[in-house]
């Protein structure tokens, strides 16, 4: 349940970086003049980008459990610590804090390259479609999936990898709801928090995933901590 | 030169290899990928059977996305957990959702397998084919038997990302065309034809030889032709890479896809459509892109050979690890090699790199006229330059003109009979001898019985002033070999040393000497230091004497020289350094030097344009700008480091690969993303060439 939790809180905390970046999905669905009734539309996009989140948490969970058990890593707990540091370092440059380090613009180039045919699934928003929509933008590269997908990874175990992913799609959930019914894009100012935000997110799962292990996190943060259930039953957790 | 030329695709435009796809006859596409691409995107206003096409791809992808979570939870949780019988249930599952991604995603991919084995021929598609049908065969048999291990995900995620891939490949190729496809668009759709004092608006292809087109400030211009009025400048980079606009009044030639500056001007129209200029470029580059280049005839032998081995591999592993006892590993094993294999990246690995290159080329108005040419032109060693027209202006002027008899009238006199003799010459100096007599008032004769001896001179006789000579004119040896007296030459006075030097003689003697100055264009110097720091050896060949050639090669920096050559000469020079194991390349222009740009390696033909498709050479420079030539040299040198990259790529990474599979340390699963991101690294490596500066 930890992991679902984080999942799920990593993506209330990114409210406003999703509307930022994703909320164009929702208010084109609404606008839309598609078969289906819009709660039906905007709830079938939701659940294909969880399917999605899903999906790539099976795969980040199933890598955390190969990096385990082919010992390419002395211990399960260095694959979290390695995962946490990354992510904290990730999120710094997000914030900035690196001026050297640019990171990559978002829409790799082999998203470039599939650009046209996504574009088709945007112009016919019927039900069907939109359940396709998320599926697909589920696949976009972003930030925040990256990370929790890395704390997928740390909990090296294909169902609780899922278990994460799926969280996030549904913490998502209400900004994305939101802007759909709310039919308003949210403005540029917004927007740059957001930016701001998913950098501060990312640091913030860095630091679960590094002090999850070691159960330091119920020293640091022992009201939050144990309310989340993260990191307090860690010994439990990875005695198993 | 190879003239295997091949159809282009209907996608994305490229010539189709070996791997080919056809829907039908009358729509041939390079592969797969390219036809689903045009499927979904390529048919604007045809929503229907793209939207069909989508929701097939996404159904097939999420029940496949489905198939894969199942088949990685089955893996990884004890079994124990959940109950033997809940795991038959959950086989049962898996194998009811990926029957539908078989027929969807695998039905053209067998279909295609088939045609091919009726052919007798073994293609990726028979890869894919028996792969993604074994891993499916082999899962259906273990889930009934209820024992024995599934590979339903490798089967269904096999086809996912091959149609992936293909998708991907199809825009990558698109991105490849795109360059040439963006020169055509240059052409405005409309042109405005002036007719009885009205002006009509009508599609530029429409417009007739002849038809005077208004163009106004800005607009760019829909056909080639001639000013008839106006005055503004035009500038051509589409054209000629030269983005200083060119200056353009009455009489002067202009292109389709130029675009006009700040004045108006009616210009009368002398190639429309498919004939302009620009409709050349694109045809010839088209034209080179079809043809086979050497190093892609090598691929294509591996690749005819790559499909039977590869299957060949797959049954050897299988049969490997059934010797062994050990039939798990074994139908593992033998579908990771036949998935892992990747053929794509190596029927790809040169096409798609030259035909960036050829299209990178044009993009800078260099015309390389096939692959072979751009190969050839990465490892010339020796650069053979004409002078006149090519390291100079080509526009002479008449400097002096020194009569044997010392006097002025006389050399007026002497000046009228040489310009009659050469107003039936071609030659640039020849025109500049005419145009100085014209200059001076003088009224020239008639010519009869014209005949040109190529480098050295020419002969006619010319009546004037009621009079009948027979005028001969050129080089000092060349006519003391028509038996002249040439001793009145030494006591001319010196010449400047750059100077070209014409003489003319009649009636036994030379008469008089005509000297012509040409200067050197501003960047040649700066084209040949950069050529020689490429590691070039570079010489210039002309018919021009000895001192002017020497004096030129000295303003341009230490080159050697190869003075007073005829044409023959030229082709000698190039066949000498031919012998000496050297790869020579000839830059000169493409109609006078024709012989010897066609003896060339690599013949160059610089500064021509009006008429690309009678022009000898295989590339050629449009716009006289020298420094395309370092340029040219860097960009095909790149192209073979590209390619290199990926043959080596392509074998290195099959070899490896199917190494590992055969001995069963590869999981299908894992083959089937790494055939993927081979072909990608081909693709992006390839295309990493449009980008070239």
């Amino acid at each position: 349940m930890s992991f679902f939790l984080i999942g799920l809180a990593a993506g209330l905390a990114a409210t406003p970086h999703c509307a930022g970046m994703c909320g164009a999905f929702p208010l084109h669905l609404a606008r839309g003049s598609g078969r289906g009734r819009p709660l039906a539309r905007h709830l079938l996009y939701l659940g294909g980008k969880t399917f999605t989140y899903a999906f790539l948490g099976a795969l980040a969970g199933l890598s955390g459990r190969f990096v385990v058990q082919s010992r390419l890593v002395a211990s399960q707990h260095l694959l979290a610590y390695a995962a946490g540091a990354a992510l904290v370092i990730f999120g710094a440059a997000m914030l900035h804090l690196f001026p050297s380090v640019r990171l990559p613009a978002p829409g790799g180039k082999a998203w470039g390259l599939l650009g046209d045919v996504y574009a088709r699934f945007l112009e016919a928003p019927s039900s069907g479609a939109g359940f396709l929509l998320g599926v697909g933008a589920g696949f976009l590269p972003c930030p925040i999936t990256l990370a929790v997908m890395a704390a997928a990874a740390a909990s090296h175990s294909v169902a609780l990898g899922m278990m994460t992913m799926a969280g996030l799609g549904i913490g998502t959930a209400p900004v994305l709801l939101g802007i759909g019914f709310s039919g308003a894009l949210v403005d540029a100012r917004v927007r740059r928090i957001g930016l701001r935000a998913a950098g501060v997110i990312v640091i913030a799962l860095g630091l679960i995933t590094l002090l999850r292990p070691s159960g330091m996190l119920c020293r640091v943060l022992p009201v939050g901590a144990s309310a989340l259930h993260v990191g307090c039953h860690a010994s439990a957790q990875a005695g198993r | 030169m190879t003239s295997a030329t091949r159809q282009l695709c209907h996608h994305c435009g490229l010539p189709i290899g070996a791997f080919g796809y056809s829907a039908d006859d009358a729509h041939p596409f390079c592969c797969y990928g390219c036809y689903l691409a045009w499927r979904i995107v390529g048919e604007q206003g045809q929503a229907g059977p793209a939207a069909a096409i989508l929701a097939r791809f996404g159904v097939a992808g999420v029940l496949a996305m489905n198939v894969m979570m199942i088949s990685l939870l089955l893996y990884t949780d004890p079994v124990a957990s959940i109950g033997p019988q809940a795991v038959q249930a959950f086989r049962w599952g898996l194998l009811a959702l990926s029957a539908p991604v078989l027929v969807i995603l695998g039905a053209p991919i067998f279909a295609a397998a088939y045609r091919d084995s009726r052919r007798r021929r073994a293609s990726m598609d028979s890869l894919i084919a028996v792969g993604a049908i074994a891993g499916f065969g082999i899962s259906a048999a273990h889930v009934i038997a209820g024992a024995g291990r599934i590979y339903f995900d490798t089967a269904t995620m096999l086809l996912v990302l091959v149609t992936l891939g293909r998708l991907l490949e199809a825009s990558a190729k698109v991105k490849a065309a795109f360059a040439l496809r963006g020169l055509l668009e240059l052409t405005p759709p409309v042109a405005h034809v002036l007719g009885e004092g009205e002006e009509k608006e009508i599609p530029a292809e429409q417009v007739r030889i002849a038809d005077r087109v208004r163009i106004r400030p800005g607009e760019r211009l829909p056909v080639d032709g001639v000013v008839v009025a106006g005055a503004s400048t035009v500038e051509e980079s589409a054209l000629t890479g030269e983005s200083q606009p060119r200056a353009v009044a009455p009489g002067d030639r202009v292109s389709g896809a130029s675009v006009n500056g700040e004045g108006e001007i009616i210009v009368e129209a002398t190639a429309v459509g498919e004939d302009t200029l620009l409709s050349q470029i694109a045809r010839l580059v088209q034209e080179a892109q079809a043809r086979r280049a050497p190093a892609e005839r090598l691929a294509a032998r591996a690749a005819a050979v790559f499909v039977p081995v590869v299957l060949a591999l797959a049954a050897a592993s299988l049969g490997y690890w059934l010797w062994r006892g050990n039939l798990a590993r074994g139908s593992m094993s033998a579908l990771a090699v036949l998935v892992v294999a990747c053929p794509c990246a190596l029927g790809l690995a040169t096409p798609l790199a030259i035909c960036v290159g050829l299209a990178r080329a044009a993009r800078q108005a260099i015309i390389i006229r096939s692959g072979e040419a751009l190969e050839g032109l990465a490892t010339v060693s020796t650069i053979f330059f004409d002078k006149t027209g090519t390291l100079t202006e080509g526009r002479p002027a008449v400097r002096s003109i020194h009569s044997c008899d010392g006097a002025d009238a006389t050399a007026r006199e002497e000046l009228r009979w040489l310009a009659s003799l050469e107003l039936a010459s071609e030659h640039v100096m020849a025109r500049a001898i005419v145009t100085a007599a014209k200059d001076r008032g003088l009224a020239l004769g008639e010519i009869a019985d014209f005949r040109a001896f190529p480098g050295r001179g020419a002969y006619g006789r010319v009546r004037l002033n009621g009079e009948c000579r027979e005028i001969w004119a050129g080089t000092l040896d060349f006519l003391a070999a028509q038996g002249f007296d040439t001793a009145c030459a030494p006591t001319l006075p010196p010449p400047e040393l750059a100077d070209t030097l014409v003489f003319a003689a009649w009636q036994g003697r030379v008469r008089a000497r005509v000297a012509l100055a040409d200067a050197p264009r501003p960047d040649a110097a700066a084209a040949i230091r950069e050529l020689q720091q490429a590691g070039l050896a570079v010489a210039v060949l002309t018919g021009d004497r000895r001192l002017a050639a020497e004096q030129l090669a000295r303003v341009l920096g230490a080159v050697e020289v190869k003075a007073q050559c005829t044409p023959a000469d030229k082709i000698e020079c190039v066949r000498a350094e031919r012998r000496r194991g050297r790869r020579v390349a000839v830059v000169g222009d493409g109609i006078n030097d024709a012989p010897a740009l066609a003896e060339a390696d690599v013949g160059i033909a610089m500064g021509g344009g009006t008429d690309l498709a009678r022009e000898v050479g295989d590339a050629a420079i449009l716009g006289n700008r020298l420094a395309s030539l370092p340029w040219a040299l860097r960009l095909a040198r790149q192209t073979r480091r590209v390619i290199r990259q990926n043959l080596l790529w392509a074998f290195g990474y099959n070899l490896a690969a199917i190494a590992l599979a055969f001995f069963g340390y590869l999981h299908p699963l894992l083959a089937a993303a790494a055939m993927l991101v081979s072909s990608l690294f081909v693709l992006q490596n390839s295309l990493r060439l449009s980008r070239f500066a």
